[in-house]
């Protein structure tokens, strides 16, 4: 086996391990391309893209919520792209409850607040 | 949902915090390069996708991507409405519902079926979605480079469903992929194919541009539908259900509808330019503009420039022939007429008729724009 071959497969053998440790649904190896030789250009590119979107995310009362509750299933950056009034991110929020998100009645008028307030129809892009 | 569940889930979150930046990303370049690709990603002098949300990965072409007939794998947009999914092995697609015989065919025995090739340029129906100015818009902002074109391998679904013996109650067919939202509440992706397109042009595709059909572009079986938008093409395709009525999932009656209701379906008429970039500066009195232009209905007829806002238009050459379902190239040659800003518009039409529109009338699901494009760059 070449070198560089083997430094891959060790590579991935990390990157599996610390993805089994981490995402247990969602996110798997698939083990048949183990064998990938990841561009490591694009790797870091693509690495800092969900830090960068965490990062995005405004301080304020909600930013928790956002962080527990939404990143569930979805990174940051779709909803700091979005701008919606009030009426609109409720609507949203009722959805995502109705579809498995954990809010509760309190939690949601605190995560409506902050959205509308960081990604309402007037924020900046 | 019970707190044990919750807390786990929370603690998940964490720990995506701690290391998902290092490890989800990095499966997603090793998945998108394959070990046949290396040292892709690097892409077209060096240029990558466009991530718009890093998850589910939504990434959009870079624009100097789209100069070829062909778009790199690498390169060619991504659009994921859930997680990536397991892929089992071996891979199988059942056909049931309104047949005579229900089958289950793993992926070796459609890929000993005689082999068709067909270039298709996919559009998602929400590119360009942020150029429209919505009081509350939803859903991936896009802006233009959520489109691309490659060259399927597989076989018609029509072949597939003959040997399963659709019946004639069969009328809508349901598109059934692997992925799966993390919460179990979270409806599924369903789509469903009228039957005279399920039979006509749909296809089952397991390579791209010669290459396995890469995980991010719902390898290793998909459906490809020519000239609808992109979310009629199925990734990750298990289940073909034949049913009497329209599927009733949330991504068919409540998304992909325009303002009056109407489902989003075939590609409206769309140009592109590809040369020169926005904010490009440059050098001499004449200057060659490039681009694409692709449509749903016939095949793209005529494409013009406009240096002067709209007001006169010149006609460009085609230097790909027209084939539906696939976008044509074309190139023109501006002359500059003094230095400094510049602005160039792209207008086509297609054989049915249909021209692009000044400004394309706003839905609130942001979807089929189709407004004329305008570019500003700078000539010395």
């Amino acid at each position: 086996m070449q070198a560089e071959t083997r430094r891959f497969l060790v590579a991935g053998a990390i990157a599996s391990a610390l993805l089994a440790a981490a995402l247990l649904t969602g996110c798997r190896t698939a083990s048949t391309r183990a064998s990938a030789a990841p561009d490591a250009a694009l790797k870091t590119f693509l690495s800092t893209a969900e830090a960068a979107e965490i990062s995005a995310l405004p301080d304020g009362p909600g930013k928790t919520l956002v962080s527990t509750r939404c990143l569930l299933c979805h990174g940051a950056a779709l909803i700091t792209q979005q701008r919606k009034d009030a009426a609109a991110w409720g609507r949203t929020v009722t959805q995502m409850r109705t579809w498995g998100t954990p809010i509760q009645d309190d939690d949601q008028a605190v995560l409506v607040a902050y959205l509308t307030e960081h990604f309402g129809p007037d924020a900046r892009r | 949902m019970s707190d044990r569940i919750i807390s786990r889930r929370e603690a998940l979150t964490v720990a995506l915090a701690a290391v998902g930046t290092l490890v989800r990303p990095a499966r997603a370049a090793e998945i998108l390069f394959g070990a046949r690709q290396a040292g892709a990603g690097a892409g077209v002098g060096g240029s990558r996708l466009v991530i718009q949300n890093a998850r589910p990965l939504d990434a959009e072409a870079p624009i100097e991507a789209l100069r070829t007939f062909e778009t790199n794998n690498d390169l060619f947009f991504v659009r994921s409405h859930l997680p990536l999914p397991e892929i089992a092995t071996p891979w199988t697609l059942t056909i049931d519902g309104e047949v005579a015989r229900p089958i289950t065919l793993p992926l070796d025995e459609i890929r000993r079926m005689r082999a068709e090739h067909r270039s298709v340029t996919i559009e998602c129906a929400g590119n360009g979605r942020s150029r429209f100015e919505l009081p509350a818009t939803s859903g991936v902002q896009w802006q233009f480079g959520a489109v691309s074109t490659a060259t399927w391998t597989g076989v018609p679904l029509a072949t597939l469903l003959e040997r399963a013996g659709v019946q004639t109650s069969a009328l809508h067919f349901w598109m059934e992929g692997a992925d799966r939202a993390p919460m179990a509440a979270t409806p599924r992706f369903i789509r469903s194919l009228p039957r005279e397109t399920a039979l006509g042009e749909a296809f089952v595709a397991y390579e791209m541009n010669g290459q396995p059909l890469p995980l991010l572009h719902g390898g290793p079986l998909r459906l490809i539908v020519p000239r609808w938008y992109g979310m009629a093409s199925t990734k990750w395709l298990t289940h073909v259900h034949a049913h009497a009525t329209e599927s009733d999932n949330h991504f068919m009656v409540r998304g992909y509808r325009y303002a009056d209701g109407s489902p989003v379906d075939l590609m409206r008429v769309k140009s592109l330019i590809t040369a020169p970039r926005e904010g490009e500066r440059v050098a001499g009195r004449t200057i060659r503009v490039t681009g694409v232009a692709w449509t749903g209905t016939g095949t793209v007829a005529h494409v013009e420039i406009s240096s002067d806002g709209g007001r006169t238009w010149q006609p460009t050459r085609f230097t790909t022939d027209p084939r539906p379902g696939a976008w044509r190239l074309w190139e023109a040659d501006l002359a500059i007429g003094s230095t400094g800003e510049q602005r160039v518009r792209v207008r086509a039409g297609d054989s049915a008729g249909h021209i692009q529109p000044e400004r394309t009338p706003p839905n609130p699901g942001g979807y089929g724009n189709n407004s004329i494009q305008e570019v500003r760059f700078s000539a010395s």
